[in-house]
């Protein structure tokens, strides 16, 4: 009897620890907050009116430092609230930020940036020439999470403080997009980050000071909310949010009717509640995510045939999957690969529109189908729904055709992987990205389909020497409108020869509570309301002129 | 005596190899499911990723040590999870033991009360139904609670989560406390803990209650028949005592034995749940690490929950042999639960 009252004991011993330790968790950032709550107290409830809190769903992102949010979209955006840019992407092209003006040397090795002057970073030391190349050197040693473009780094051969508001990098050779990519970089400061050896681990609350318009006030872990508020010294365009608050939850719909979240994403599904209501407001999203249905050329021979692979693309009813899949949210796939929002799209490309006859046709002339013997080819896709769906439809309007395509759908991780390897016939993948300079479209299909690395895995055997050459000469051509030209010229080659079959780029709708906030905006090649700090920012400013 | 204490020896011997068996399992099934931790190539609709370049990956893999042999990332991770030691999650940047122990509580936290709460509404519920034993009374009892059983754990949340939540608005939809605010004092605050986590423990309650509901009404009927609750009521006592001192007493041992031994079930439940409501648990975060293939915080939170279900085997051996002096052997005899369960099955059809 005695033992049993031990074990009775530990029992409550448990349960009253647990009831503690969850309420301390919670005391911990409860208390945290206090003082400076206490001493604001009543500041607060008189400008409480006047003042926005924008509130937003999210999933724990990471710290929001360079090194150690999460490699993705929210949580890169959520450090680029804090960190600024020598450029920033405006609505329509990138405006100057960091950097008021550059200048490239005719030969396109030297980039020049001219840095503002009279920047404070949010602990209110000066933000000079010296931190920007501080922060290529350091990338260059420890690369950050952020670094979608490492050519930057890899062509990168040296970079000079020229004066205090004056940096100049020196490249091995010429790269178009240059201005671009190591414009988007993230400037740290340089008297923080000196000394931190692995950056990974820094968390401090010194690593989050950057000089971007707002400021990491609160970030719980446990519970994956942030709270950032408007950093009052801030060298750019007002800010017309002061404070906002991410917090995760479990449908957005119903928390946006609960008016938990003030923008969120809504399924097509139940759009419908929200366009009779004044409240909200709807904005449609520009199509820069995509579905493409890649080849792998080693694997089936058949479709080395230019003619087979027309008929693939006359075959299947894009349309049919837009509003099976997708409820209609899409733009059907366009066979020069840039999506019609991308700002280099060439509208002349042939459309290959649904033609079951066109495509038997040629298929026949192909000459794959031999003694009427069905072709069988087989199709990776990962197990969400609307993948194996649109498997299904393909396989429907392939049979049209004398094509038995046989679905192999798996772990989406494990689809990732196979691609990679290269160990598929047909994949179906969805990726963003689509907006992006024409030379990520090279680098990611084109590059490495030779090399055999890179993420995607390039297209495996494919090759095409129009598309090589292009690539060489764009990519040295400075003059932007010219290497518009060479763009649209590519496109074309792509819609007659098919390396691979843009399914349709992913619409979809944005609904926010307009008396909450109604300066949402989209920037330009990017597909999201929210993540980019100029929809929380005063676009009155002077600093946007370039941009209208 | 020296047989008991070979039989207990047996017992700590089981439970080592057990535990080995466990951590094996632990290390292998991450390195099993197909993928990869440094590739995510596709993305949710809308999503843009970061990729890493094949450099990127190298050097990520080097530091983290997944490009040594699997045997020796095996014998290290042996080494350093017998230290204590969980690792660094790869996706999170950070201690795993760190991120499970902030997280931990809010699981307990439910699997606690939920637990507590589906004993005492199985209890009270099973003894009424053995007293009404064939009435109207006890098939709707019966009917409800074998309807709730078989209904997943995460539709029952969705359902409460679209009713009570949504629709009338009586409980927050989301979330383990109410964010950005300051609580006056510690009350106000366990009372937001308390109420955040109202719907999840609902959920897991109803889950979970039809088994004990089964469980008590049927070892209750089998005891209200024994000749000692007739003396019982012949001396007059009053129901009550009858029912819940000389019955419950008698009929609560498969009871606590099969609350032991679902802890998994519960766990599990707890997990679902968790995603339901974006709570913050273990639940929510182990989909994540799974999504992302992090493979030292997927093997930190399955060790922790196979230790929780492993103690509660541990405290079901014990508390069965204190609770009933005539299981003389340290071991559960399996067939005891089950026999139970089927001759109280057979009874009610």
């Amino acid at each position: 009897m005695k033992k049993l009252t031990t074990f009775i004991s530990i029992i409550l011993i448990i349960s009253i620890y647990v009831l503690v330790f969850a309420g301390c968790g919670g005391t911990e950032t409860g208390e945290k907050k206090q003082p400076e709550e206490a001493a604001k107290g009543e500041a607060d409830q008189e400008k409480s009116d006047d003042e926005v809190v924008v509130r937003l769903d999210t999933n724990d992102e990471g710290y929001p430092q360079p090194f150690t949010h999460h490699a993705r979209g929210p949580g890169r955006s959520k450090m680029r609230l804090i960190f600024d840019s020598l450029l920033e992407r405006g609505e329509n092209g990138h405006i100057p930020w960091l950097a008021k003006d550059w200048e490239v040397s005719e030969d396109g090795t030297e980039y020049t940036f001219y840095i503002r002057e009279g920047i404070e970073w949010q602990d209110g030391e000066e933000l000079t020439a010296e931190d920007v190349a501080f922060s290529f050197e350091y990338y260059q040693d420890h690369p950050p999470v952020d670094i979608s473009e490492p050519v930057v780094f890899d062509i990168l051969e040296d970079i000079e403080v020229l004066d205090d508001y004056k940096v100049k990098m020196t490249t091995e050779r010429a790269h178009a997009p240059y201005v671009l990519e190591a414009g988007e970089m993230r400037i740290i400061p340089k008297h923080i980050w000196e000394d931190i050896d692995d950056p990974q681990q820094f968390t401090d609350e010194e690593a989050v000071i950057g000089s971007g318009p707002y400021k990491l006030k609160e970030y719980n872990e446990e519970h994956s909310t942030y709270e950032f508020e408007a950093n009052p010294d801030f060298w750019g365009p007002k800010q017309k949010v002061d404070v906002l608050q991410y917090r995760p939850v479990s449908d957005e719909v119903m928390a946006l009717e609960n008016n938990d979240i003030d923008q969120a994403e809504i399924p097509e599904d139940v759009l419908q509640r929200f366009e009779d209501d004044p409240t909200y407001e709807i904005a449609e999203r520009p199509g820069v995510w995509a579905y493409r249905l890649r080849i792998n050329f080693d694997n089936v021979s058949w479709l080395n045939e230019q003619k087979a692979r027309q008929a693939l693309a006359y075959a299947i009813d894009r349309e049919n999957i837009i509003n099976t899949v997708a409820r209609g949210a899409g733009i059907p796939g366009n066979m020069g690969l840039l999506p019609p929002d991308h700002h280099m799209h060439n509208p002349d490309v042939p459309e290959y529109e649904h033609d079951p006859d066109k495509a038997r046709e040629l298929m026949e002339k192909a000459d794959v189908i031999d003694n009427n013997e069905e072709v069988s080819v087989e199709i990776i896709v990962g197990d969400d729904q609307e993948e194996v769906r649109m498997a299904e439809l393909l396989r429907q309007d392939l049979r049209e055709i004398g094509i038995d395509l046989e679905i192999n759908s798996m772990d989406s991780q494990a689809r990732d992987s196979q691609s990679k390897e290269g160990n598929y016939e047909l994949a179906i993948m969805g990726h963003g990205g689509w907006g992006d300079d024409p030379e990520n479209y090279f680098s990611i299909r084109f590059d490495d389909a030779k090399e055999g690395t890179g993420i995607y895995g390039g297209i495996p055997g494919y090759e095409n020497e129009d598309v090589d050459l292009i690539r060489e000469k764009q990519r040295e051509e400075l003059d932007e409108e010219k290497r518009e030209e060479l763009i649209k010229q590519v496109q074309e080659i792509w819609a007659e020869d098919i390396p691979e079959i843009p399914l349709y780029y992913v619409t979809g709708h944005y609904v926010y509570n307009k008396d909450v906030y109604d300066n949402w905006t989209f920037v330009y090649n990017h597909h999201s309301i929210d993540q980019h700090k100029i929809t929380y920012l005063d676009r009155d400013d002077e600093i946007f002129e370039e941009d209208k | 005596m020296t047989s008991t204490r070979s039989k207990r020896i047996k017992t700590i011997l089981g439970y080592l190899i057990t535990f080995l068996l466990l951590i094996t399992i632990n290390f292998s099934l991450p390195r099993l499911m197909p993928g990869d931790p440094f590739i995510h190539a596709g993305g949710e609709a809308g999503e843009v990723i970061t990729f890493y370049s094949e450099d990127q990956i190298e050097y990520l893999r080097e530091y983290y040590g997944l490009d040594e042999p699997v045997h020796r990332q095996y014998f290290s991770y042996l080494g350093d999870t017998l230290t204590g030691n969980l690792g660094f999650s790869y996706y999170y940047n950070q201690d795993v033991s760190q991120i499970i122990l902030k997280r931990l509580p809010w699981t307990m936290l439910l699997v606690i009360f939920s637990t507590a709460l589906s004993i005492i509404l199985g209890i009270i519920l099973g003894s009424y139904s053995a007293e009404k034993r064939g009435g109207w009374q006890d098939r709707a009892v019966y009917l409800v609670m074998i309807v709730f059983s078989e209904i997943p754990a995460f539709l029952i949340g969705i359902f409460l989560l679209v009713i009570l939540g949504a629709s009338l608005g009586l409980f927050p939809l989301s979330g383990g406390v109410t964010h950005f605010t300051v609580h006056e004092s510690i009350w106000s605050q366990i009372i937001d803990i308390l109420y955040h986590s109202a719907l999840p423990i609902m959920t897991l309650t109803l889950s979970r209650v039809g088994g004990m509901y089964l469980l008590v009404r049927n070892s209750m009927t089998t005891v209200l028949s024994k000749d000692y609750i007739k003396t019982a009521k012949a001396k007059g006592l009053k129901k009550f005592r009858i029912k819940y001192v000389h019955g419950l007493r008698n009929a609560i041992l498969p009871l606590i034995t099969r609350v032991c031994l679902q802890m998994g079930g519960i766990i599990g439940g707890a997990v679902l749940a968790e995603n339901v409501f974006s709570y913050p648990g273990l639940g929510t975060i182990m989909t994540e690490a799974v999504f992302v293939r992090d493979y030292p915080l997927l093997q930190g939170i399955f060790l922790v929950m196979a230790l929780t279900v492993m103690g509660a085997n541990v405290l079901a051996d014990v508390l069965y042999q204190r609770l009933d002096p005539r299981t003389k052997a340290p071991v559960i005899n399996p067939k005891k639960t089950s026999v139970c369960e089927t001759t109280a099955e057979k009874e009610f059809n």
